[in-house]
């Protein structure tokens, strides 16, 4: 297996691939391109993720002066931006652009070509919306969801906007694309006998996420061609559609988008979970149903972001997000039959998936509590917020999403992790983001509202905020780690096994 | 009844459009934009699920087991032109300049490719 090498298969109707760079710009074989997309997403997770260290750091104590507010806005506005624009919605939709074809043991990935172009323009909108750094009067600074009327040319002047709202164009036009090659791969590129439901879990969880982001991400592309188009004349539009219909645009694809990514990691435990138990996923249909059920229901209840607009049929919404509990309850059921009873081999994917399940559990009910219109007017734009999606999006996904990765390392690359630095990030992870994110339910609480760059001294934040801070350093202490580990196994390699965890599944 | 591929990506758009229903049902705040992006949604999601269905049609047998794959160089190509354009359209239309000559590349290339297709044929 080559390292980022441009492998073409080994087809003799297939041009010859180009070497080194020139052939990793023109390859078309989706194991690269996947490489090529997560290994991106993951470099990127440094760099938002360092964003989120500054803010933490000007947050230890009230009036700190670490950055400015304005440098703060910026600040969070990018770290949110980037984390679900940049780095995980690729590295989801990377993850099954490698590993589709092989689970269904199609030939090549679906328009391979197109698939190709996906990456590029991920690549290009990534490096447009970083570029906004540079811009005169600094980055985007309207938070991630650049809501109107502040986000227009008088109360955001400079062009670190505009070039903002061009490279989430062009990057999620490159998410739509990888994900309808996936979904086509899934559908029509199937090995002969591999039906349906012979598919693996991760295969039908990409499956899902590929319908949610073809249906809700188009919604993404009018939100800012609206914005684009109110940044030089807003009177074009009557002023409902200027405010809440720009945010019906925005979180129609804003809610779907935190579900793109959370299935595939979904997937990613569910794989872990049944060969470390060294047994069959239990409950593959009721898996398979509430899945796709989850997707639906996750389509239609984007209006509870909007409760307190007044704006939004309030019942509706609460009811679709109330109910979104059952067919998450189904899946954790999977998980945990899977595991009573099994053999578990406690390795570091192992441990990621386990600490998946309570983690995004606290995510998950703290979902529940806001999906209530009476919760949610009490801590909406609190920090209570902060930490719900924090622990579904840090301390679930990308629990997942390490799961995932130190699980299919070895198929991707030929090595293997090292299992003792594997061990140490887990560990760390788990203290950081536990440390970090758990006293901000309790500052939501206590009325600490978001997107402020400090905060009075007698307000009674300053503890909970010091052990928050804390939690970050752990989190950073853990991510060096994690790079430890990537850089001491790519360049002294251990070359793994052909399958080192006994895995279940074609690939 | 056996899942069959266009059944899947139809039947999840006839659920997205039973939650249409049903939110049209509750009426009050519920703006006719709402429910335009809601059916819009739908609509992609039953036309790719019209377009699994063509496809099967045409080809019912198993997906081919080689294939003549091209290189991505047009895709890196339009994908660098989309960036310059991005660029372009914040800091000056002049910088979209830059992009024509990739377009050009991109046009050439599938314009050959296109004939060797129908000099085979």
């Amino acid at each position: 297996m080559t390292l980022l090498a441009g492998e073409g298969p080994a087809s003799p109707t297939a041009e010859p691939p180009l070497p080194g760079l020139a052939g990793l710009v023109t390859t078309t074989d989706h194991k690269t391109i996947g490489r090529l997309t997560v290994g991106t997403g993951i470099f990127l997770l440094f760099g938002f993720g360092a964003l989120a260290m500054i803010m933490r750091a000007q947050l230890t104590q009230p009036g700190l002066d670490v950055v400015g507010p304005r440098t703060y806005d910026q600040l969070f506005t990018m770290h949110g931006s980037g984390m679900i624009f940049l780095v995980v919605t690729p590295i989801a939709i990377g993850y099954g652009v490698y590993l589709v074809p092989l689970q269904v043991g199609a030939p090549f990935i679906a328009a391979p070509r197109v698939a190709a172009l996906g990456y590029w323009l991920y690549l290009g909108g990534a490096l447009a919306i970083l570029s906004s750094f540079m811009a005169g009067g600094g980055a985007a600074s309207g938070g991630w969801f650049a809501y109107t009327p502040l986000t227009d040319r008088f109360f955001t002047p400079g062009k670190g906007m505009d070039i903002w709202i061009a490279g989430s164009f062009v990057a999620a036009v490159g998410m739509i694309l990888l994900a309808a090659t996936v979904l086509w791969t899934a559908l029509r590129l199937r090995a002969p006998e591999m039906t349906l439901l012979r598919m693996p879990v991760f295969t039908w969880s990409m499956i899902v996420t590929c319908m949610m982001v073809i249906a809700s991400f188009p919604s993404l592309l009018g939100a800012m061609t609206l914005l684009a188009i109110g940044r030089y004349d807003p009177s074009v539009f009557n002023l409902d559609v200027w405010n809440i219909g720009y945010q019906n645009l925005f979180w129609f694809y804003g809610h779907p988008v935190v579900y793109v990514m959370f299935f595939p990691f979904v997937g990613c435990v569910a794989e872990v979970i049944s060969t470390f138990a060294g047994r069959r996923y239990v409950g593959y249909k009721p898996t398979v149903l509430s899945l796709l059920a989850f997707a639906g229901l996750s389509m239609s209840v984007w209006g509870h972001h909007m409760f307190t607009t007044g704006q939004v049929a309030n019942d509706y919404y609460s009811l679709t997000s109330i109910t979104l509990s059952i067919p998450a309850g189904l899946e954790y059921f999977g998980f945990l039959s899977t595991l009573i009873g099994g053999a578990l081999v406690y390795r570091t994917p192992l441990l990621f998936a386990l600490a998946f399940i309570p983690q995004f559990l606290i995510g998950g009910i703290t979902g529940i509590m806001l999906g209530t219109p009476v919760i949610d007017y009490h801590v909406e734009d609190s920090y209570f917020v902060v930490a719900h999606f924090h622990y579904t999006l840090m301390a679930g996904s990308v629990f997942g999403l390490f799961a995932g990765f130190y699980f299919w390392f070895p198929k991707a690359t030929g090595l293997s992790l090292r299992e003792g630095l594997g061990k140490i990030h887990f560990f760390l992870l788990t203290l950081g983001v536990n440390t970090t994110f758990l006293p901000m339910f309790g500052l939501g609480l206590l009325g600490m509202p978001r997107r402020m760059a400090t905060y009075p001294p007698g307000a009674g934040f300053t503890t909970l905020n010091m052990v928050s801070t804390i939690g970050a350093g752990i989190i950073a202490l853990a991510m060096t780690a994690f790079a430890l580990n990537l850089v001491i196994s790519l360049t002294k390699r251990r070359p793994a096994p052909s399958d080192p965890w006994c895995g279940m599944t074609l690939e | 009844m056996k899942p069959s591929p266009p059944l899947v990506v139809a039947g999840w758009g006839a659920f997205l459009s039973a939650l249409a229903l049903i939110l049209a049902g509750f009426g009050g705040k519920t703006s006719s934009f709402r429910l335009i992006d809601f059916w819009t949604a739908v609509g992609f999601v039953e036309i790719f699920a019209l377009a699994v269905l063509i496809s099967r049609r045409r080809r019912p047998g198993p997906a081919p087991s080689r294939r003549k794959l091209r290189s991505a160089a047009p895709a890196a190509a339009i994908g660098i032109a989309c960036l310059i354009g991005a660029i372009g359209w914040t800091w000056g239309v002049w910088m979209a300049y830059f992009a024509l000559p990739l377009c050009g590349f991109v046009a050439v290339r599938l314009y050959n490719e296109a004939r060797s297709r129908a000099n085979k044929h």
